[in-house]
Formats: C-alpha cells, sequence, structure tokens
C-alpha cells in the first residue's frame, strides 16, 4: 500500500517530463549553469558488449570499480532479485546523464523502464519526500521519477537533483549549461554515444569530446575554447602528419605543427624550458612558422628506470643567426639553472663550428636542483642546427640519441609536401607508454619518497589503461571565435 | 418505588465492589479526587515513558543499512580512480627554492651571442 502511494506521489509530478534532448550534447540542457561536468553515455548497454571495447574493459574496470562499489551493487541487485549485469543495463544501459558540481555534489538522470521503476518501488519501498522524490534509505540515496527518466542524487545533498529535474520538467535554455560560451559548438555537434563536457578553468567557458566507435579502436571529435595548454594550438603553416609520423617511429609521442607565440603557459614544459633560458623578440623574429616535438627514453642502466627525453625543432629563418642565438639561450640557461642547483656553472667550451652538435653538461646541476629525481640523471641539453624539410632548422635536445633521430627525420623528410588539413598534428605508442610508465613502479620510492605506495599504484593503473591502446593520433585545428576543434583517433590493442 | 429502610442498598454494594469509595463527609471526598488526580498523573507519566523507551529502544535497534550506499560508491569509484592516476603527479621533479635566479641572469656569459638577457625582452610568464 504504502509502496503503491509512493509511486502515486512519484508520478503526479510526472505530466510535463520531456528528455534532455536527443541532439548532440542534449546533457548540458538539463544541467545548471554552475555545474563543473557532464557526462552522457548513450545505449551503454550496446557499447559495454562491444568486441570493440573488449581491450579496455579491464583497465575501465580497474579505474571506475571497487569494492565497495561491487559489494553494494551485487547487493542491490540481489534486493531486486536480478543479476549485477542485468541491473546495469536495465538501470543507466539505456540513457544516462551524470552531472557534477565542483562542490562534488552530483545527480544521474538516467532512462529506464517503467516497470523496473515499479520493482525498485516495490522491492526498496523507499520512503515518500517532498517534491516527488522518494528516499531509498539503504542506498542513501534520493530519486525521483520523471517518466521516462529517473533522476538520482545523493541523500542530504540533493540541490543539484533538484535543479536537473526542474530543467527537466520545464526546459529553459538560457538557464542551462547550453547557455555558456562556447556551449553552443558542442551542441551543434552530432550526438556521440560518449559526450563529455566540462567548465574550462578560464572564462566559464565550456569544452567536451564526443566519442564514437569504429572498428578497431574510437574516434574523438573534441570541441573547446582554446585556453591555456594543451588547450591551445598555434595556426600557421598547416602542420605536416609526414614528419609527425616519421618522427613517432621510436617515440612515445611526437607532434607537428607550429611554434606558440602568445602568453607562454608555465604548465607547459616547452614553453618552461624555453623561459628557462629567455627569448627575446630577436629570437622569436628568427623563428618560422613549423616546430616538431618528441617524446622519447632512455633507460638508466643502474636501474632499468626508463626515463622520458624531450626534443624540439623550430624552423628558422636564418640559420647563422639562429645558431648563435640559441649559442646564447644555452648559456643562459645554464646559468639559470646552476643558480637554481645552487652550484657554480660549468666552464664555457670553446663553440664549436657551424652545424656541429652542441653539448651543455646539464644532468649534475639538474641532480642537485630536483633532489636526486631520476629524471635529473643524465638529462643534458643537446643543440644542432640542420637544413631539412625544405627549410633550416634549430634542434634542442635532452639526450643525444633524440637529437640526432629528429635530425634524421628531418633531413627525410620531404619538405611540407604530405600536410594535413589541421595545426597540429600528433601521434602517441601506447605500447611504448605502457612500457615506459611500468618502469617506474619498482623505484616508486625514488620518485615520490613520502608517498611511494600510492605512486607506485598510479603508476600501474597508468600502465594499465595505456597497454589497451596501440596508438592515439590526433588533428587539432583553430577554430571560429577562438575555439579550437580536433579529432583523436584511438586505435585498441588485441583483446 | 421508595426504597425501604431496612433493605439492602445494591447500588452502593455495587460501586464498592467495582472500587467506588463513597465518601461520607466533604473532606473525604475532597481526598478521593486528590487521590485520583495523582494516579491518573502517574498512569500518564508511566504511558509517557514506555512510549519514550519505545522510540529509543526502535531508533537503536534498528537494522544498519544492509548494503554500501551504492549511489555514493558508484560515483566515489570513478572519482577514485581518477584521483589515483592524479597520484602520478606525486612522482614528478619538483624544483627547490628559485631563488638566485636574477643573479644568474646578471652572470649570464657576454659571448652568448646576440640575444639580450631573460630580463631584458624575454617573455614574461
Amino acid at each position: 500500500m504504502r509502496s503503491a502511494l509512493v509511486a502515486v506521489a512519484c508520478v503526479t509530478a510526472s505530466a510535463a517530463a520531456l528528455p534532455p534532448g536527443d541532439a548532440g550534447f542534449g546533457g548540458l540542457s538539463v544541467a545548471p549553469p554552475d555545474a563543473q561536468l557532464v557526462v552522457r553515455v548513450r545505449d551503454g548497454r550496446s557499447l559495454r558488449k562491444d568486441p570493440v571495447l573488449v581491450p579496455l574493459e579491464g583497465a575501465l574496470a580497474e579505474l571506475a570499480w571497487s569494492r565497495t562499489l561491487q559489494e553494494g551493487w551485487g547487493r542491490l541487485a540481489d534486493s531486486l532479485g536480478t543479476a549485477p549485469d542485468a541491473l546495469l543495463d536495465r538501470l543507466l544501459g539505456s540513457d544516462a546523464v551524470f552531472v557534477e558540481r565542483a562542490s562534488g555534489e552530483w545527480a544521474i538522470l538516467t532512462r529506464i523502464d517503467p516497470a523496473l521503476h515499479a520493482e525498485l518501488i516495490d522491492r526498496l519501498k523507499p520512503a515518500a519526500a517532498a517534491g516527488g522524490q522518494a528516499v531509498l534509505e539503504a542506498q542513501r540515496a534520493t530519486v525521483a521519477w520523471r517518466p521516462p527518466w529517473l533522476a538520482i542524487g545523493p541523500t542530504g545533498r540533493t540541490g543539484l537533483m533538484s535543479a536537473c529535474v526542474a530543467l527537466l520538467e520545464r526546459p529553459d535554455v538560457d538557464g542551462s549549461m547550453l547557455a555558456l560560451p562556447a556551449a553552443s559548438t558542442l551542441a551543434a555537434q552530432s550526438p556521440a554515444p560518449v559526450e563529455v563536457a566540462w567548465r574550462q578553468a578560464d572564462g566559464g567557458q565550456v569544452g567536451g569530446f564526443g566519442a564514437r566507435l569504429r572498428p578497431n579502436g574510437l574516434t574523438i571529435a573534441v570541441r573547446g575554447a582554446a585556453g591555456q595548454w594543451p588547450f591551445r594550438v598555434a595556426s600557421g603553416w598547416p602542420a605536416d602528419g609526414t614528419l609527425a609520423s616519421a618522427l613517432a617511429r621510436g617515440s612515445i609521442l611526437a607532434t607537428s605543427g607550429s611554434p606558440w607565440r602568445g602568453t607562454p603557459d608555465p604548465a607547459c614544459p616547452v614553453d618552461a624550458i624555453l623561459a628557462e633560458g629567455g627569448m627575446d623578440d630577436a629570437m622569436w623574429a628568427n623563428i618560422g612558422s613549423r616546430m616538431a616535438l618528441v617524446v622519447g627514453e632512455r633507460t638508466l642502466p643502474e636501474s632499468g628506470i626508463r626515463i622520458p627525453t624531450l626534443g624540439v625543432a623550430f624552423e628558422v629563418r636564418d640559420a647563422r643567426l639562429a645558431e648563435r642565438q640559441w649559442d646564447g639561450w644555452g648559456a643562459r640557461l645554464t646559468a639559470r639553472v646552476a643558480s637554481r642547483a645552487g652550484v657554480a656553472p660549468p666552464a664555457s667550451r670553446p663553440r664549436p663550428g657551424r652545424g656541429e652538435v652542441r653539448e651543455v653538461d646539464l644532468s649534475p646541476m639538474l641532480v642537485a636542483a630536483f633532489s636526486d629525481h631520476p629524471f635529473a640523471r643524465g638529462t643534458d641539453l643537446f643543440m644542432q642546427s640542420i637544413s631539412g624539410a625544405g627549410a633550416s632548422w634549430q634542434l634542442l635536445a635532452t639526450d643525444l640519441e633524440t637529437c640526432s633521430r629528429m635530425a634524421g627525420a628531418l633531413r627525410a623528410a620531404g619538405g611540407a609536401q604530405a600536410i594535413a588539413v589541421a595545426d597540429e598534428v600528433g601521434e602517441l605508442g601506447g605500447t611504448m607508454l605502457a612500457r615506459h610508465v611500468a618502469s617506474w613502479q619498482p623505484a616508486a620510492s625514488a620518485f615520490a619518497p613520502s608517498s611511494p605506495e600510492q605512486f607506485a599504484r598510479g603508476v600501474a593503473l597508468a600502465a594499465r589503461l595505456a597497454e589497451s591502446v596501440d596508438r592515439v593520433r590526433w588533428r587539432i585545428r583553430a577554430g571560429a571565435g577562438g575555439t579550437i576543434e580536433g579529432e583523436v583517433d584511438v586505435d585498441l590493442g588485441a583483446p | 418505588m421508595p426504597h425501604e429502610a431496612g433493605a439492602p442498598d445494591v447500588t452502593e454494594a455495587v460501586m464498592s465492589r467495582l472500587g467506588y469509595a463513597r465518601a461520607s463527609d466533604p473532606s473525604a471526598a475532597r481526598r478521593l479526587r486528590v487521590r485520583r488526580r495523582a494516579l491518573r498523573v502517574a498512569q500518564a507519566g508511566v504511558l509517557l515513558a514506555g512510549c519514550a523507551l519505545g522510540v529509543a529502544w526502535w531508533a537503536s535497534s534498528r537494522p544498519a543499512p544492509a548494503q554500501p550506499p551504492v549511489a555514493d560508491a558508484l560515483r566515489g569509484s570513478v572519482s577514485g580512480g581518477v584521483e589515483l592516476l592524479g597520484s602520478l603527479r606525486l612522482g614528478m621533479p619538483r624544483a627547490k627554492d628559485a631563488s638566485g635566479v636574477q643573479a644568474a641572469d646578471a652572470a649570464t656569459p657576454a659571448s652568448a651571442g646576440p640575444a639580450t638577457s631573460p630580463a631584458g625582452g624575454a617573455r614574461p610568464f
């Protein structure tokens, strides 16, 4: 009897229920403007069973499945007289929208069969609450039934859920996340099975991506307001996809694009390194319209730890001037690093001849400056001016092998003949990244002396995620009105 | 029919068997009323105490939630996994105190080339 009353109370407020729209990023229409994150998964039950995603299944389960959740989910399924997997498909497998505020308050809107709702009421016997809501005491959840949508929120913190339900009942574009800057760019996309949107740190704009399955992988379309690194792209000469692919061989990551001439971002490793040596206007004026970046690796012989290496190549207009400018930059960088380390800079060497490799022994200073962090061991600075790909280039690298490999790839490149319709293209090798990161695990205390176990667990999870991905390739363009647009192809490994 | 003086008073006998006392004078009647009032107060107190005890027992002996809160666990598991990935930051290199950077700029070798010193035309963060 009480169940029936609760069901009636819940359904009473359902007359004007409307879905959050079937258009791309329609989930934004049921999220209030102060929401931080919106994730929508359409037809999750098919996605879960799609063989394409099998390689990711284990890693994602490790990422999002806890013992507490497993126990709770199992008992909830028992209460409803169904299997845990079947409950997952019935409760969240049709169309589910997750909304979260920065405070951690969250809500889920999920499209379910009215029969499941009737079972929930009948078996879990929720208590009726104000506003057409019902409280599931054992689950500490509050639900509101607006057929066919079931709203779920944490009991005691239902403000966000109520706001979402209000938008569900009375659609109000201006009162939702759709009204935020750059949201229209997202909303113009065709619907994707998985859509993720978030408030970008600067300007209250919205960025997001939609992911679709394709044979042996995923295609992810990224849209958002251009902001701080990595959500920025310099538009200039079209990126050379062939060069990026050539550089990617033997690398963890390689990109080809244009140098960033805007405000430097300390969070961007390249910006930080350039600023460490000081870049003046004359140096920037001598830099051309193309650049390439490589992240490689080397192995510490004493421990087997794999250490990332970094290489950057700038196209330069005047090679002879560039070589002198970058010699000066290297000297300033050395002096600054020595100052940070509290040691005397090494004695200056005679300047090598034109086109020869410059080497600066930074490692002792970096070891002192970074408290003997493994990354600092054997990390030096190598610089070289070369000709290749129809232009002159200035190379900077943290080891000789990376410097040589970049020089080889640039000399063999065809002068930007195979350009992509993008401002930046890049490639990442998942298998190599997984092997690289996994090598840190046995030496966790050398990386994070204060919390080695937590670091080791994070490393294991990152390696597990990376090893399920064969290769990632991306293309990014600067869009209209200060936005960026990108496509990311994720090739998944064999199951 | 009028009551005969010699016949027994049936009403009084029944009332007496039911526990009613007959006050023979006004002061006795007052005492009886006070006693009844005190009895009712005591009965009400016992009733209220019983209710309170019952509520307390129900609250303490009510079964605890039989299952972990699924809804919070669902969200907590995902954010926990993301936080675990974020713990990679714990192992990233951190520079010691960067004091003395300006002195290093001043000490830039004169042979460094045509570029100006960072303190001059360099783009600041």
